[in-house]
């Protein structure tokens, strides 16, 4: 039985949505303490709408995999869309984690609710990303 | 189920330290050994059979392990004939054991339980380069040093030991000697080692798991950990595992014909400074060994990485290694044997393992240096890491 769904495959081979913003107007951190895995996002958000993002994001493959997969979910959605995303419905759009693996869905859905938090208050200075583990 | 036999043709396998493909005259072996179906210990004649072929396979790993058949104990794998040689030797005694930091967790764990037996146990260190320093194991050996344990090449880093001149200086303090060959068996001449004891395992130079083999020099004895029918001479009890036993004779035979080509181990180290030059045009990349190593096996730190991702990529193109080693796979810790060379823990957790064998060519080194380099540079990207130096 594959370690992973073709969809986490597919996204941790070939990530969507790479980098920093550089006309972002939100940014959005998380970083997992026991495991090392870090997910950035920066977004343009105009008119309550996601008009780019991208991700940065340092961890096992499942967390590149879910950062990424969650551009695609939000890019020219509403911002309002990431507050209602929660680890049960990212896991669902991976296409299913191991229970290993189901940590980076909190991760993910914990991103995407201080993506919409930070908009609300106007908090576009989340912390950078850092590579050590 | 369906078990693919021999592997998928487009896979590349670089993870030869973990376990090595069955070899073709060790499948041929087991094939014409499900026919041999008598105990060896029975006297008749479907017995006699079996107990002729018994015979014959211990020769043949007695030839590769350069000692008299007799002196050949065959075991359930590596680990069991580590534990024979330490517990075996231990047994009903205390006195100290001397041994390294860097050595598989079979003797390391070995080397606690015999602590908590009441051994005395030293753990000496390796320098960084990944080697032991002789001068540090005779800094260690005391009057009641029973028994020194070191490797012949290290699983992670490929470094291959002074354990010649770890024997002579252990024998003339008057302990005993274990190396533990299951890295070098096939790859390395292990028949002039002059170490009492000497483990390998089969399936790490193409025969089948389950079965290894304890070279157990006269006029030592020790202690079995099995009891029972007295087989192997008292040794290991249990009717032997003929299957096993054939074909790691047949992969010994195979291997023993091509220890002395110097095309074979020209053509290995070839292809590591084909692997490591392709691997160091991406920049923040570290080797960590240095020589001597057993050309095979490359352990290499990308900086800026996380190893088990780039494992993961790796594999997603059918590209097989490892993340230091495979005993370590799948725990968070990092490599106990890089710690102890001092390497860091950020750059141990970006350290992979790759470990070419028989059959690997140029090609395939290629195919792997090119997927680990787009790789390492679209996971840099991806986390953002600047690395200096790549090209």
């Amino acid at each position: 039985m594959p370690r992973f769904s073709p969809t986490v495959v597919d996204h941790f081979t070939n990530p969507r949505n790479i980098g920093q913003l550089a006309s972002a107007n939100v940014r959005a951190f998380v970083g997992n303490p026991v495991c090392g895995d870090q997910i950035l996002l920066t977004a343009h958000v105009s008119d309550g709408i996601v008009a780019d993002l991208r991700f940065q994001a340092f961890g096992c493959s499942a967390s590149l995999a879910v950062a990424s997969l969650l551009t695609t979910v939000l890019m020219g959605e509403s911002v309002n869309l990431a507050g209602t995303l929660d680890a049960d419905r990212i896991e669902e759009l991976t296409g299913g984690l191991a229970p290993d693996q189901r940590h980076v869905a909190a991760l993910a859905a914990d991103v995407a609710h201080r993506l919409v938090a930070n908009f609300r208050s106007g908090v576009s200075d989340d912390d950078p990303i850092s590579c050590a583990s | 189920m369906t078990i693919p036999f021999p592997a998928p043709p487009d896979l590349i396998y670089l993870d030869h330290a973990a376990t090595a493909p069955l070899c073709e005259a060790a499948a041929s072996a087991i094939r014409d050994g499900l026919r041999l179906y008598g105990n060896p210990s029975s006297r008749h004649d479907a017995g006699q059979s079996a107990h002729d072929a018994l015979v014959a396979a211990r020769g043949q790993v007695a030839v590769l392990l350069g000692c008299a058949p007799e002196e050949v104990v065959f075991t359930g794998g590596g680990s069991e004939a580590i534990n024979l040689a330490l517990q075996g030797t231990f047994a009903g005694r205390r006195g100290h054991l001397v041994t390294t930091a860097i050595e598989h967790s079979a003797v390391l764990e070995c080397a606690a339980a015999l602590s908590r037996r009441g051994v005395d146990v030293t753990v000496v260190g390796p320098e960084p380069s990944g080697h032991v320093d002789p001068a540090r194991i005779a800094a260690a050996l005391r009057p009641d040093t029973v028994l020194v344990s070191v490797m012949h090449a290290n699983n992670e880093t490929g470094a291959v030991q002074p354990v010649e001149e770890i024997t002579g200086l252990a024998h003339a303090a008057g302990a005993l000697v274990h190396v533990d060959a299951v890295q070098t068996a096939g790859k390395l001449p292990v028949a002039g080692l002059g170490a009492d004891l000497v483990s390998v395992s089969a399936h790490k130079f193409g025969g089948p798991k389950g079965i290894g083999a304890l070279r157990l020099s006269e006029p030592h004895t020790l202690e079995p950990l099995i009891h029972g029918g007295g087989q192997e001479s008292g040794r290991r009890a249990g009717t032997e595992n003929m299957l096993g036993i054939l074909g790691m004779a047949a992969a010994a035979a195979y291997a023993t014909e091509h220890l002395d080509n110097d095309l074979t181990r020209a053509a290995a180290r070839r292809l590591r400074k084909r692997l490591v030059d392709g691997l160091s045009v991406v920049g923040g990349v570290r080797v960590n060994a240095d020589d001597p190593v057993v050309p095979e096996t490359v352990s290499v730190s990308f900086d800026g990485i996380r190893a088990d991702t780039l494992a993961d990529v790796l594999d997603a193109q059918g590209i097989c290694v490892s993340t230091g080693s495979a005993c370590h796979a799948g725990q968070d810790s990092p490599s106990h044997v890089l710690t102890a060379m001092g390497v860091s823990v950020e750059q141990a957790k970006a350290t992979v393992r790759l470990s070419f064998g028989h059959g690997t060519t140029a090609a395939d080194i290629d195919a792997a240096v090119a997927a680990t380099v787009a790789a390492v540079d679209r996971l840099r990207r991806v986390s953002g890491t600047a690395v200096s130096g790549a090209s």
